[in-house]
């Protein structure tokens, strides 16, 4: 139980420097006190959760407990690594929230379909992205009954 | 429910009885929980401390405390933030005035001890946080820009104020920096207003990220943004700061995932040195960015170009001794110092050399000068000692071993243990080395005399080096220097030896200096001798060494 006092690790998978910085000041400007950390694509992202590569040195560290995933990026994207997460045995349980700016009707539905647990667009303004972040870590942490890993 | 939900929380205490601490501890965990941490504070004076250097959420203060207020604390915590944390009063008794006047100063609730209770205790915690959350966002609203998260221009304005304030205070230099997009009408035009506002959001983000947390950061309205750029040692900090602020107009920002580039022009004007008034300076600054955008955009410039050339000659002349350090293009010279009474070579100066392109040398004192301001001093710093312990080691294989070099050392390089550390490091291997050395401290920039510079002189003289005092007779801190720390030897200034057969007075302080020396038992040695009329009249004073023309310039080993 008391484990779960520890703020949980946020991970964010975006291939735009400029929303990183965002989201991280979004964060420190909620005072929740969640660690963050960032990979720029798919690729990176699946190196990361399977600690490779330049990952390597987080292998005895826990997997992160909220990913916000960007869908279109270089190398591979947001769609290609959502499905292979969704597969994986380990990290399915990671809830993902899809965050991007693709208001594109079919492929919130298609990535609803890939088990997406929820899909929200990037608020343009600071104030209205750190009430977001606020209500995302409120939902998902203080609402929501997480599997016991 | 309650899990967690404070478990990063700071309460402060105040409380000068410890029973009734830790029944209200108790009582606090038991009403929401587990707490990050809570800090007891039993008197006024400790309650104090804490106030001024911690951050708390949550303050709970009982008035009784000696023969002080808790009431009192309440200004002290509320002088700390812009919207300070919730402050619960406690008091013995049930006092309506002490209430009135708890109410007055700022606090949130007021309770009676003997009444306290876990419930109420819950009560008063989630109450007076939730007003203190609404407290906190009507002052953003008043005082930030919804947009960008920057402050906004009425909260500038009031900041800018104060700025000056505190810049007469301390007599400490701000530079306010106003920046204009040169084509954000563009970006609106053909992408949308929501386009544009992306873009503004995101060059907030990397506008607070170039800049240093002490900076101030704003958006005026539009496409305009301020700065106040402060703690800076000298103008041509400003235009690396400036220059930095601008580099992050490089990167070309994603807007809608297209790829928008965008550039700014930027003016800046100095307080005290380009205004009075904060009118005045923001007029300036606004008129400097103009100019940049008539030089054709993507620019920056200053409101006075004397400063603007001065401060950009500097900046690039800090580069390129940068690199010369790194691409080892610095020489060492040797200048010679002699017995006079036996005409020995006892041993060398070791001046520093900087050769330009037409095999001649840039003027020393002024690329010292840049380099004293920046930190570059102490990489030279480094660099001098140890180019001097390889000549040692030269000689050394040679089988030369009874010459010394001194070194000329900055004050900056006994700020901070950096260079003793490098020292001791370096020596390891060779320790008789330091024997050979020794550090002549100028009193241009003086050093400052404290207990841990001193220390760190100690620690290089415990090792062997020997100290002498340089440019002696013509600052004001000769004296000083001798009664602080364990001296060596003196060298006189060669303004004074220059003049020893013209100027009586010269002549006298020449001479008591060489008497001085005598008495405190350190070595004297003459600069700037260049005739063998001067040599005689010192060696007929007594004076021990000299070094100058006479002898031989600073030359190549």
């Amino acid at each position: 139980m008391n484990e779960n006092l520890k703020p949980i690790r946020i991970h964010m998978c975006d291939d735009d420097p400029d929303d990183q910085l965002l989201v991280s000041d979004a964060l420190e400007e909620a005072r929740l006190g969640n660690d963050i950390d960032f990979t720029n694509n798919g690729k990176e992202l699946l190196q990361y959760l399977n600690r490779e590569g330049q990952f390597s040195h987080l292998v005895d560290q826990p997997l992160p407990g909220l990913i916000l995933l960007d869908l279109n990026m270089p190398v591979m994207d947001g769609r290609e690594v959502l499905s292979k997460i969704k597969q994986h045995e380990k990290f399915r349980s990671i809830p993902i929230i899809v965050l991007t700016t693709s208001k594109a009707e079919a492929d919130i539905a298609r990535t609803y379909d890939m088990g997406v647990n929820s899909f929200i667009m990037k608020p343009v303004s600071f104030d209205s992205l750190v009430d977001m972040v606020k209500s995302v870590t409120d939902y998902w942490f203080h609402l929501v009954s997480l599997p016991q890993k | 429910m309650k899990m967690g939900k404070y478990s990063k929380f700071k309460v402060l205490i105040v409380e000068d009885d410890e029973d009734d601490y830790i029944l209200l501890e108790e009582l606090l965990i038991e009403a929401v929980g587990e707490i990050g941490t809570i800090t007891w504070a039993e008197d006024f004076k400790s309650a104090r401390v804490k106030i001024t250097n911690e951050h708390f959420d949550f303050y709970f203060l009982d008035n009784r405390l000696g023969a002080e207020l808790g009431l009192d604390l309440i200004v002290e915590i509320k002088q700390q933030y812009e919207t300070a944390p919730p402050i619960v009063m406690l008091s013995g008794v049930d006092d309506y005035q002490t209430d009135l006047e708890a109410m007055e100063k700022g606090a949130d609730d007021y309770l009676i001890k003997s009444e306290l209770t876990a419930h109420l205790l819950e009560r008063t915690f989630r109450y007076s946080l939730k007003s203190k959350d609404l407290e906190a966002k009507l002052a953003k609203l008043a005082h930030y820009d919804g947009l960008t998260g920057l402050y906004n221009r009425s909260l500038f304005n009031e900041l800018l104020v104060k700025s000056i304030q505190q810049s007469e205070r301390t007599g400490q230099k701000f530079a306010l920096v106003t920046l204009d997009l040169d084509n954000f009408k563009f970006v609106n035009d053909n992408y949308g207003h929501p386009a544009g506002d992306q873009l503004l959001t995101k060059i907030s983000r990397r506008l607070k990220h170039s800049t240093r947390s002490s900076d101030i950061v704003a958006r005026l309205g539009g496409d305009e943004f301020s700065l106040l750029l402060k703690d800076v040692k000298n103008d041509s900090d400003f235009v690396k700061l400036v220059e930095s602020i601008m580099g992050i107009f490089q990167e070309p920002i994603q807007v809608d995932s297209k790829s928008v580039s965008v550039t700014t022009s930027a003016g800046i004007a100095i307080f005290p040195t380009d205004a009075q008034t904060a009118s005045e300076l923001i007029d300036n600054s606004d008129r400097a960015m103009y100019q940049a955008k008539a030089l054709g955009r993507d620019n920056y410039s200053f409101y006075n170009q004397k400063l603007h050339q001065e401060a950009i000659v500097k900046h690039q002349l800090e580069l390129e001794l940068n690199a010369a350090i790194d691409n080892n293009q610095l020489l060492l010279h040797y200048q010679p110092i002699i017995h006079l009474k036996t005409g020995n070579i006892t041993s060398y100066e070791a001046l520093l050399r900087w050769p330009d392109k037409n095999n001649g040398f840039r003027n020393t004192e002024e690329f010292i000068e840049v380099a004293e301001e920046s930190s570059l001093i102490l990489k030279i710093g480094d660099w001098v000692f140890k180019q001097a312990c390889l000549q040692l080691k030269i000689w050394s294989e040679q089988g030369i071993t009874d010459r010394h070099i001194s070194i000329n050392a900055s004050a900056n390089q006994f700020n901070s243990d950096d260079f003793t550390q490098q020292v001791e490091k370096y020596l390891k291997e060779t320790p008789d080395l330091a024997k050979q050395l020794t550090i002549e401290l100028t009193e241009r920039k003086p050093l400052v005399i404290s207990p841990t510079t001193v220390n760190r002189l100690l620690l290089l003289s415990g090792i062997g080096f020997k100290f002498s005092v340089d440019d002696f007779g013509i600052g004001h801190s000769s004296i000083s220097y001798l009664r602080a720390f364990p001296m060596d030897s003196i060298k006189i200034d060669k303004s004074i030896i220059q003049n020893i057969l013209i100027s009586e007075e010269d002549l006298a302080l020449c001479t008591a200096i060489i008497a001085l020396g005598k008495a405190l038992s350190l070595d004297v040695i003459a600069e700037g001798v260049e005739t063998e009329e001067i040599a005689n009249l010192l060696s007929s004073l007594s004076c021990p060494y000299a070094q100058g023309y006479l002898y031989s310039k600073p030359m190549p080993l």
